[in-house]
C-alpha cells in the first residue's frame, strides 16, 4: 500500500490525418527532448529527429491533400506583414 | 471593421520553461475544443533561430442566432495555423496564429511576444496582441462582439493550458482543475492506510522533464 503524491493521466493529441497520430507523438517526443537539452542550451550538434520527422510529414501532409485543408503556399507570418511592429 | 486588442501579463516561470511548455501546452483540460494539433514545418535557421508551424484543428461552436445565417453545410471545423520563431539567444518566442478558413465569418489573429520579465526574476513577460474583424455586412457589430468575447475567454483557456502544461512539466501537482481532485485521492488513500495493519511505502513522486 502506498500514499498517492499526485494523480497525473498523461494524454496525448491526435494527428489531423488518422493515421498518422502514432509518427506525430514519436516525432513529438523526439523533438521536447531536443528542444529542452540542446536547443535551448546553445548545442548546435545537430538534430535527431530529422528521420522521425520526415516520416511524420510524408504522412501528415497526405493527410492535409486528401482533406483539402488550405495551407498550401501560405506565407511564414504572411498577415504579420501588415501589422505594426508591436 | 477590425476591432484591436492587447495586453501583458507575467507569467511566473523562466522563459525556457514556457518555451518548451508552449510545445507540449495540448491536450489540457481546457482545451476541449481543439481537436487535432500537427507540426507541419519546422527548420532552423543559420542564426539559430527555430521556425515552426502547427496546424490546429479546433471546433466552431456558434451560437444559435449566428448559425442560422450560415450554409448548414458549413464545416464545423476551424482550421488554425500557428507560425512561430524562438530565438534561444535573444530569449524571445514570437507567435503569430489565425484562422484559415471560415474568415468570412470572422478573422481573428493574435500575436505573442514571450520574453524574460525585466520586472519579477525568473518570470516572463506575454504581451499579446488580437485584431478581429468579420466582413458580413450588416452583422458586422454583433458577429465582432461575439468574437471578441469568445477570443477572451479563449485567452484565458490557452493561459490555463500554458499553465497546466508548466506544473507537468516541473512536476509539480497539476494545479486547476486536477488538483482537488487529488486531494480527494490523497485524503482517502491516507485514509485507507490508517486502517490497514501492513506497513506503508512511500512513493517518490514521479519526476517529469
Amino acid at each position: 500500500l502506498f500514499y498517492l503524491y499526485y494523480l497525473f493521466i498523461y494524454f496525448s493529441m491526435n494527428s489531423v490525418g488518422e493515421a498518422c497520430t502514432d509518427l506525430k507523438r514519436e516525432y513529438d517526443q523526439c523533438f521536447n527532448r531536443w528542444f529542452a537539452e540542446k536547443f535551448l542550451k546553445g548545442d548546435r550538434n545537430g538534430d535527431p529527429c530529422t528521420e522521425t520527422f520526415r516520416k511524420y510529414q510524408r504522412c501528415v501532409q497526405k493527410a492535409i491533400k486528401d482533406k483539402d485543408i488550405p495551407i498550401d503556399g501560405v506565407e511564414f507570418m504572411g498577415p504579420n506583414k501588415d501589422k505594426p511592429e508591436s | 471593421m477590425v476591432k484591436y486588442f492587447c495586453n501583458s501579463t507575467d507569467i511566473r516561470s523562466t522563459w525556457d520553461h514556457v518555451v518548451s511548455a508552449f510545445w507540449q501546452r495540448y491536450p489540457n483540460p481546457f482545451s476541449t475544443h481543439v481537436l487535432t494539433e500537427d507540426v507541419v514545418y519546422r527548420e532552423v535557421t543559420a542564426d539559430h533561430r527555430l521556425l515552426s508551424r502547427r496546424l490546429l484543428m479546433k471546433t466552431n461552436r456558434l451560437p444559435r442566432w449566428a448559425e442560422h445565417f450560415f450554409p448548414s453545410g458549413m464545416s464545423r471545423s476551424v482550421y488554425i495555423i500557428e507560425d512561430s520563431i524562438v530565438d534561444p539567444v535573444n530569449r524571445s518566442l514570437t507567435t503569430y496564429t489565425w484562422n484559415l478558413n471560415h474568415t468570412t465569418l470572422m478573422s481573428v489573429e493574435e500575436r505573442c511576444v514571450f520574453q524574460d520579465s525585466l520586472e519579477q526574476p525568473a518570470s516572463t513577460q506575454l504581451k499579446r496582441e488580437a485584431w478581429i474583424s468579420s466582413s458580413i455586412y450588416g452583422f458586422s457589430r454583433p458577429i465582432q462582439e461575439f468574437g471578441l468575447a469568445r477570443f477572451k475567454s479563449n485567452q484565458v483557456k490557452a493561459m490555463k493550458g500554458l499553465e497546466y502544461a508548466l506544473s507537468n512539466l516541473q512536476g509539480e501537482t497539476p494545479q486547476r482543475l486536477l488538483r482537488d481532485t487529488v486531494k480527494d485521492a490523497s485524503e482517502k488513500a491516507k485514509e485507507a492506510a490508517k486502517t490497514l495493519a501492513s506497513a506503508t511505502v512511500p512513493q517518490k513522486p514521479q519526476q517529469y522533464v
